[in-house]
């Protein structure tokens, strides 16, 4: 793939870092000479020096056709243009962006950047996700939050400990995936296991889904 | 006799151009409302200036409502950074359907990014460009 990092300086480091492993075609474009310096030695890579929220600069980048870019400024104005420069004028299929403005997320997406990442924004979504399942003791979004991963302690007084998981009806879209059981054992688990206290279950759903799943097996 | 309800207009960014621009509007009985981050900038305004100081950042959405975006017929992004006014002028334009949006932009090519949509962009460098091709032919122009 080839993919363009506009901006950014610690966050610009690490991903050449994991790209290049990858053997992607990457373009870097910095406005910051010191910055530019750094990575071209420390990463062997031709950097282009130049503010990229100025179309001559991506023009002279050759970024055309690329398949994704990612624009990383501090300045959540600059990532949109550079995000709508690269749809509109260089044919970029995919645009990725960070912004510091949580707020801003629903905001670049509804102006037409592809992908708007907020660290803020991650953690409140966690935490709400979180806040709304008691008992619960990790979740995971998974795939842009179309999939949660949880898991959940049974502490042996839910009307499915000593059930077999053919027995227990489940909700839509949701799977155990995985059982740890009190010693320790890992069970990727078929229709006649049987759950049991103390039992530690992975368990695979569609988001605010959680409460359904606890309460299908409380019983 | 008629009478019109008065047009709203909102100006983020009381520089020279935005500062002329709520002058001007003022004067044609247009209720102004224009909003900087910096008070300092509100000093360049007259002492008869008729409309609304707000100081705020007109990058969050909470400030633009404090100043009626909802309500504004017009909407001038008149900030000192290209940016900036793209972003400004697209909320006001895409989230809000103000219906007659202003642009400034210094970089002619930013233009490209509303070029699809019913915003007006105002290029400052073009037109003092095309001010000084004007002179120069009616000082010149005869002798090629």
């Amino acid at each position: 793939m080839h993919i363009v990092i506009a901006g950014g300086y610690e966050q610009t480091d690490f991903l050449i870092e994991n790209l290049k492993q990858n053997g992607h075609k990457l373009t870097v474009i910095n406005e910051n000479q010191a910055t530019c310096k750094k990575l071209s030695t420390r990463h062997n890579l031709p950097v282009l020096h130049g503010n990229p929220t100025r179309f001559y600069v991506l023009k002279e980048a050759e970024i055309d056709g690329a398949d994704v870019l990612v624009s990383l400024s501090e300045h959540d104005e600059n990532n949109l243009t550079v995000c709508q420069f690269a749809k509109k004028c260089f044919h970029i299929a995919h645009t990725v962006c960070t912004v510091r403005n949580p707020k801003n997320v629903p905001l670049f997406q509804k102006l037409g950047v592809d992908h708007v990442l907020s660290s803020t924004h991650m953690v409140a979504k966690f935490l709400t996700e979180a806040a709304t399942v008691q008992d619960l003791v990790e979740t995971l979004p998974l795939e842009d939050n179309k999939v949660n991963l949880f898991s959940v302690v049974l502490k042996g007084e839910e009307d499915c400990c000593g059930k077999t998981l053919m027995n227990i009806t489940l909700p839509g879209n949701t799977i155990i995936g995985c059982i740890i059981r009190q010693n320790g054992a890992m069970v990727v688990p078929a229709g006649n296991d049987t759950l049991e206290e103390g039992d530690k279950l992975y368990i695979l759903t569609a988001p605010g889904q959680q409460e359904q799943v606890l309460a299908a097996l409380k019983g | 006799m008629i009478f019109e309800p008065k047009r709203s207009a909102l100006i983020v960014g009381c520089g020279r151009l935005g500062g002329h621009i709520a002058e001007y509007l003022a004067e044609q009985g247009v209720r102004v409302t224009i909003l900087d981050e910096n008070p300092e900038a509100f000093r360049r305004l007259s002492e008869s200036f008729g409309g609304q100081l707000l100081q705020g950042n007109g990058m969050s959405e909470n400030q633009l409502r404090r100043a009626h975006i909802e309500q504004a017929d017009l909407f001038i992004a008149a900030t000192g950074n290209d940016s900036r006014n793209n972003l400004l002028a697209q909320i006001a334009c895409r989230i809000y359907n103000v219906p007659h949006v202003f642009a400034r932009f210094d970089d002619a090519n930013i233009g490209k990014l509303v070029e699809d949509l019913p915003i007006r962009a105002i290029f400052p460098f073009t037109l003092s460009l095309a001010e000084f091709e004007k002179d120069y032919d009616f000082l010149f122009g005869e002798e090629d």
